[in-house]
Order: C-alpha cells, then structure tokens, then sequence
C-alpha cells in the first residue's frame, strides 16, 4: 500500500503541475493572438452587431473576468494537487472544482467537434484546428486523470489510517 | 568506496586471511590504483589505453555520450565499480533498451563476482587488489547501474537519512543535496551534494551513484530512497552493515586466493578470522566521518606491528616507465594493466554474451582470429603461452 501511496502522491504531483503548464500556455496564447494577428481581433470587433464603444468595452471587460476566474480555477486546482501529491495538505475543495471543470472541458469539446462539422473549419485550417484539438484533448486528461488520482489518493489514505 | 576502505581497509583485510605483509601491501595499492589508473595516468606513463579502470571528472566531462561512448563508459565503470549482478534478470513490459540498462544494476553476490575472483586466482598480487576493489564495490554501490540512465540511476526528492534519538528510536531527517563541488559534505549538518538532474537519458550526471552523491561511500550512514527503477520500492542502505559484510567477505575471498582459489563462493563470510576486530572495525565504520583513513590505517598498524604507508600514486611508475619494453609486461605496473584488461574483457564479454549491447561488441579473439584492439593482443598471447 506504500508503494502505492507514493505512486498515487507522485502522479498527482506531475498532473497538477501539467494543469499549470497548460494554465499559463492559455494565459499566453490571446496575447500571442493580440501581438500576432491583430486582423483577427479587429474582425471579431467588427463582426459584432451592434458596435458601440460603450458595449464593446463592457463585454471585454466581461470576457477578461470570466477567463481570469477561469485561470485562478485551474490554477488553484493546479498548485492544490501539487501540495497534496507533497504531502503538504489534504484541501479537498479541489477535487469538486477538477470535477466541474473537466465537465465544462468535456461540453466544450463536443461545441468544437459540432462546429467543426458544421462549418467547416477541418478544410480551412487544418494545422491550427488540429493543434487546438490536440491540446483540449491534453486538458481534458490531465484533469479527468486528477480526479481520479486525487480520489485514489484519498481513498488509499483512509485506509491506511484505519 | 573511497581510499579508507579500498587501501587500508583491504591491507588489514588481507593481512587477516594471513597474506604477507608486503603482498598486503601491494594487494592493496592495486585495489586502490583502480580509481586512479584513467586514461590520463596510461598516457603519463605510456601505458596501454584500454587498461583504464576509470575516468577522471575531467575525463567524463569531456566523454561522449553517443552509442560508441556510452559503451566505452559502461565497459570501465561495470567492469570495476558496478559489476552487474544478474544479467539475465527479468524485466517484463520494457523496451530492450531499458531491459539492457535495467540488467546492469551492481549488487553483492552476483554470478560474476565468483568469475571476478576465479579470474585474480594465481594472477599476481595485482589481479587480487583489482578483485578486491570490485568486490568491495558490489557492497557500496548496491542499487546503481555502470552506465549513464535516468531511468535506472536517478533519485528523487524522496531521500532520507536514518538516525537513531537518544532512545535509540529510528528517526528519518530528509537529504535536500546542494550541487556545491567545491564544498565538502557536511555529516553533522547532514549538507551533502550530488550531481546536477539532468533530463537527458544518457547524460554523464545520471552515471553510477552521481545521483545520490557520496552517501554511498560513506561507512557510517543509513539511508532509504526511491531509486528510479524500483517503480516507488523504498531501498533501505545500511552501510555499516553492508561495509562489515563486505569486509569479511574480503577476508574469505582473500583466504581462497591464498590458499584454495577455487574453493570461493558468493554470500559467504569469514566472521571468524575478523571476531578479534569486529568492535573495533564496526565502530571506525559508523563513525561520523568523510574518511576513516586515520582510523583503518591506525588498525593496521596494530594487527601488522608495522605502520602502514600511504598510498603513493607514482611508486611503481619509475620501474614501469625505466624498464625495457619486453619486460614492461613483468613489471609491477605492467602486471596490473593486464590484470585490468583480463577483468574488463571478461566482464565485457559476459555481457554481450547475455545479448546486451551495453558494453559493445565483444570478440572471442582466440576463435576468430586477431582483429582487435592492440593492447588486448597482450592477452591472447599470454593465453597461448599458458601464463594466464
């Protein structure tokens, strides 16, 4: 059981460093887009309905504090699996915010593959869609691979202590 | 091992299985010339390359680390300082790469620990010191592999010391090593360096026991770690038990290379011939000390009656390098670099012979005719003539 303890406590310690991983390629990849292809943001701008300023600068803001809430989720979960994989602390909050997260991650797949299907996109841009689907694909391992670890992990300690 | 337990140690070994004592003397000057007889010291003194029983820092910073390198490297380190113990071991579910690397893992006790001995019988007073440190090395350098591996020699944050309180209770008080060469470990602070991680599989970091620093070569410590192919198996390393055990083991083999060389077998011990010392040599070897040279020599000294001398790296060069070229080979020296290539060859070729590529190609030059590296004609020819 030691063994697996240890086993347990060392892949949570790699999952939740791969989530940081990912968490920062995703804090660096809209600023790579801002620095790289401006076009792209100015045509979301411009394909916006009901261009005004005032709304426009309302709904960034919305945008910046959904994804940053986003962010300080992941990387919570992140530095949380770490410290338990450690043996620093037994915080379980995390676990329940993985699990919800690996579920949003999962219906964000399945809108990806549907607009894919329907619109498209495989034929247009295959290098960039195929990396995308790659690295949700990633994500959505890592964090269903947490789950799983870090209940195990509680599991194998609950009965070591009885 | 270091120079207190491969030079003194190894002297008051030999004197103990009732060796001379200027053939102690020189049983252990041979054993010790095996951490010191690099490429660099051949070059000096125009001796036969393929004879180095080692590689300087330098030496290794400098290495290859292609295939052709790699396998120079595990032909020196496993043919001297971790002899491998089981090299048909199984390994279910690994690449052969792995699988090769994984079966050169040193242990005490291994098959080619009795070839070792067999091969030092009625060879010299040098082929017995290389015997001897190799033996004393299965004991030290337990666990680790001769080869440069990540995945075989690798440690991790998981390092414990084991110490006893006051109550004699066992306490565990983790290792965070420095990568500080130029400081000395520190046992009181319990400070003690490695080698630097590095993520590359065949980097020179990853060789030996690089990894765990020199707490292998410490008498006095207990330690427990995850080695990187125990799949999170905790080792326990008991090194004044391990070095007690050694050290008799030593006295044996050394009775049976005096006496009866082909009486030897692994896992046996002579307790008996070390009983008078056994208080003595168990207390040199868990005090906190870097080097017990002073201790080892001082116990030397009284079970010989005669002080022990230092080793002196240059003491045979003069002979050696003065002597003409057709008696090169009767010399002290030259004794001693065929009595190196005798040992790596054979070892080389136990390995290949189990279908590991590790340590190359190995060539049975007495069948398929000579086509090899010069220096090892050496060892044909001495075969021919009976004298091996």
């Amino acid at each position: 059981m030691d063994r697996e303890l240890r086993r347990c406590s060392s892949q949570l310690r790699i999952l939740g460093l791969g989530l940081l991983v990912l968490t920062v390629w995703d804090l660096i990849k809209p600023l790579l887009y801002l620095l790289l292809a401006p076009d792209e943001m100015d045509s979301i701008r411009v394909a916006l309905p009901w261009y005004n300023r005032t709304l426009l600068v309302i709904t960034v803001v919305m945008v910046v504090l959904i994804m940053g809430m986003a962010l300080a989720m992941r990387l919570h979960i992140g530095f949380s699996a770490m410290a338990e994989g450690a043996g620093k602390t037994r915080k379980k909050g995390y676990v329940v915010l993985a699990f919800f997260y690996f579920v949003l991650q999962l219906a964000g797949m399945r809108i990806f593959v549907r607009a894919l299907l329907l619109q498209g996109l495989l034929a247009r841009d295959l290098m960039e869609t195929v990396s995308a689907a790659v690295m949700d694909l990633c994500s959505v391992c890592i964090t269903g691979e947490t789950v799983v670890t870090a209940l195990r992990l509680h599991r194998l300690r609950r009965r070591r202590a009885s | 091992m270091q120079k207190d337990f491969h030079y003194y140690a190894t002297c008051c070994a030999a004197l103990l299985a009732g060796w001379s004592f200027e053939d102690s003397l020189e049983i252990c000057y041979s054993a010790q010339l095996v951490d010191w007889c690099s490429r660099s010291f051949l070059n000096r003194v125009k001796g036969p390359a393929a004879a180095a029983t080692t590689q300087l820092q330098l030496e290794l910073m400098e290495a290859r680390t292609d295939p052709v390198g790699l396998q120079d490297i595990t032909r020196i380190w496993a043919s001297f300082h971790f002899l491998p113990y089981d090299l048909h071991a199984p390994c279910p579910r690994a690449s052969r790469a792995y699988r090769n690397k994984y079966r050169l893992i040193c242990r005490p006790n291994g098959a080619l620990l009795k070839d070792t001995v067999a091969l030092a019988a009625r060879r010299g007073t040098q082929a017995v010191g290389i015997a001897m440190h190799v033996l004393a090395d299965t004991w030290a350098h337990s666990y680790f592999a001769g080869t440069p591996s990540l995945v075989i020699n690798n440690t991790d944050s998981y390092f414990f010391e084991l110490l006893e309180d006051e109550n004699g209770i066992e306490q565990r008080r983790p290792i965070r090593f420095r990568h500080s060469a130029g400081e000395p470990d520190d046992p009181t602070a319990g400070q003690y360096s490695n080698s630097l991680y590095q993520w590359s599989e065949n980097s020179i970091m990853n060789l030996g026991h690089g990894r765990a620093g020199h707490l292998p070569d410490y008498s006095f410590i207990r330690y427990q770690y995850l080695p990187a192919w125990g799949n999170y198996e905790e080792i326990r390393k008991d090194n004044p038990a391990d070095y007690y055990h050694a050290f008799c083991q030593m006295v044996y083999a050394l009775r049976c290379l005096r006496t009866d060389p082909d009486a030897f077998e692994p896992d046996t011990y002579d307790t008996e011939a070390v009983a008078p010392w056994a208080d003595e040599i168990r207390a040199i070897l868990r005090k906190r000390q870097v080097d017990a040279c002073d201790d080892w020599r001082a116990l030397g000294g009284r079970i010989a009656g005669r002080e022990i001398e230092d080793f002196d790296l240059d003491k045979y060069v003069g002979p050696y390098l003065t002597a003409p070229k057709e008696h090169k080979d009767d010399s002290f020296l030259g004794r001693f670099f065929i009595a190196a290539m005798a040992q790596k060859s054979m070892v080389t070729g136990a390995i290949f012979r189990s279908g590991n590529l590790a340590a190359g190609f190995s060539v049975d030059f007495a069948e398929k005719g000579f086509r090899g590296i010069r220096d090892y004609r050496k060892l044909l020819d001495m075969g021919k003539e009976g004298r091996t």
